[in-house]
């Protein structure tokens, strides 16, 4: 018995030492980067010390008090409305050669550029009053759960603003740290925006062209394909509701398997392409839809399948609208 | 016999050198008893009467054995009724004889009616459990299609698609989707689009036609009737234009 004690207590001593390795204050981040990336120690000391660490991020932050996630037709009232709708017209005749040219050039719909631009700000209008080196700074060292995702992105922004000549102190996003009319996040913007004008400078803040290239290079790196489509409407068999549901949101399977498990699909796509099943909750029930590779190439933009449904609906709402 | 068998042939071989080939020959020169089809006049031998029900199909008996499994669909007659001093009974034979043409009227969708061109429809009556209400309805049977939807307007009640629906694939081809502004039409040509409005909301909506109803009006996708602010209860008048 006092040897099982033993190894109970080393244990526990053991985790708690990982878990402690695993914080990682400010001095050992600023270390990190001056070894890493070459940063000069007093810069970097400095330009953290002028960050603020904001509670009301923290608050924002965390789930939702009531623990229930907003039903779907809740969600979709908050994007899919007359005033996105009108907006994103309004955003496309002003865009109209850009988007054509990023169609063009990327392969992805315009409509599916301007419905992701209407999601994140509302067209540029609301893009966030947090500054980023804040956002990043408190979500990096003051929310454990995230700690080591947001230390990434702080780690990006700092290498950007030096890449780009930017200010740190002075960008602006949300309060999650993200950038712009696009809302990129840090490491988003190193790997994928573009100079999509043509003046040098890769500025998704005020720059609608290169905002506009940005996203379509976005989803052109994470397997856009053209033409193909993105959702369609399925049934289920009712014994099989659980079994696909529980499945990986990606898509993994074929619609040979799927098919074979208790989906009931009526469209002409090959049995060979892939695809997976959305759930999603209307004011008249439960309803599936089958959503192929297109559809998650929007879900790579916010893991979200509210959110892709979302951006998907406004997209073909201003399509038809214009 | 191999002796015989060459007797025969050379028979034969002179019988036909002796028949001059320019005249006629008939077969009934060369044979002692006359060889008659045998489905014309069946003899007791031929198993043509073991399926007895074939006696009653063959229009030949039809005076003899009246009524029992006659086949409804006759041939048209090749000539036209005579009388007896050799005039036709119907200066143009009766199957090919021009019916009046149906009008419908471009407001309405019914046939020319004035009742109906004049009155607007009166709603849906609720109907007991146990009362049959796809009688009371328009039927697709007698509604005829409508070639183009130009200029097409009526009023009229409308239905809604179920949830369990979602999913399935309708006329066109199409798969519904709840969320799809479409609708199903009874008469009105696939893939047209119509302006529904509704007359007390006084909201439209713009449709695509790509399924075909066989009763009432018109069935409405779940967002279309949303947007409507359509009551579930089809008691709101609408009004539908082709475009």
């Amino acid at each position: 018995m006092n040897k099982i004690k033993l190894f109970v207590l080393i244990g526990i001593l053991l985790s708690s030492v990982v878990l402690q390795a695993k914080v990682v204050t400010e001095e050992n981040f600023i270390n990190d980067m001056v070894y890493k990336h070459g940063f000069s120690k007093t810069y970097l000391t400095k330009l953290l010390g002028k960050a603020k660490v904001k509670s009301d991020i923290i608050k924002l932050m965390s789930p939702r008090p009531s623990g229930k996630k907003r039903p779907w037709h809740k969600y979709r009232k908050i994007f899919v409305n007359p005033k996105k709708i009108k907006g994103g017209v309004k955003f496309w005749n002003n865009n109209a050669k850009t988007l054509q040219r990023a169609e063009a050039i990327f392969g992805v719909p315009a409509k599916i550029i301007v419905a992701i631009i209407g999601v994140e700000t509302i067209y540029g209008k609301n893009t966030g009053s947090f500054r980023v080196i804040d956002a990043l700074k408190t979500l990096a060292f003051h929310l454990p759960r995230r700690a080591d995702f947001f230390r990434g992105e702080l780690e990006d922004y700092l290498i950007l603003t030096r890449e780009e000549r930017l200010k740190p102190l002075h960008q602006t996003g949300s309060y999650a740290g993200a950038m712009g009319i696009g809302q990129f996040m840090p490491s988003s913007f190193r790997k994928y925006a573009v100079d999509f004008d043509g003046d040098g400078k890769r500025n998704i803040w005020t720059n609608n062209a290169d905002v506009i290239g940005s996203v379509a290079n976005y989803f052109k790196q994470h397997g856009w394909q053209t033409g193909e489509p993105v959702i369609t409407a399925t049934k289920i068999r009712s014994y099989a509701i659980k079994k696909l549901l529980a499945l990986d949101f990606a898509p993994k399977y074929t619609l040979h398997q799927l098919k074979q498990w208790g989906l009931q699909y009526f469209g002409e796509e090959p049995n060979h392409t892939n695809g997976m099943v959305v759930d999603l909750k209307t004011k008249i029930g439960t309803a599936y839809w089958l959503g192929f590779k297109n559809y998650y190439v929007i879900t790579r933009y916010n893991h979200s399948k509210h959110y892709a449904m979302a951006v998907y609906h406004l997209a073909q709402e201003i399509e038809n609208a214009k | 016999m191999l002796n015989n068998i060459f007797m025969v042939s050379l028979l034969g071989f002179i019988v036909s050198c002796s028949v001059h080939p320019n005249y006629p020959s008939s077969d009934n020169h060369n044979h002692s008893v006359p060889v008659v089809p045998s489905s014309k006049y069946p003899s007791s031998n031929n198993d043509y009467y073991r399926d007895r029900d074939s006696r009653y199909r063959d229009p030949r008996y039809y005076d003899r054995y009246p009524n029992r499994n006659r086949p409804t669909k006759r041939l048209a007659p090749t000539s036209p009724p005579t009388r007896s001093n050799g005039k036709p009974i119907y200066s143009v034979p009766h199957d090919q004889k021009s019916r009046p043409t149906k009008r419908v009227s471009p407001a309405t969708g019914f046939r020319n009616n004035k009742q109906k061109y004049l009155k607007e429809p009166s709603p849906p009556k609720r109907f007991k459990n146990n009362q049959k209400r796809y009688l009371k309805q328009p039927s697709s049977n007698y509604m005829p299609r409508i070639p183009s939807s130009k200029g097409y307007v009526t009023r009229g009640y409308a239905s809604q698609y179920q949830l369990s629906e979602h999913g399935m694939k309708t006329t066109s081809g199409q798969i519904y989707d709840m969320y799809g502004m479409t609708a199903a039409h009874i008469n009105l040509p696939l893939m047209s689009t119509v302006v529904v409005k509704n007359l007390r909301t006084k909201r439209s909506v713009i449709v695509t036609i790509n399924d075909r109803l066989h009763q009432g009006l018109i069935k409405l996708s779940y967002m279309a009737a949303n947007k409507l602010k359509l009551s579930k209860k089809s008691s709101q008048l609408l009004e539908i234009r082709g475009l």
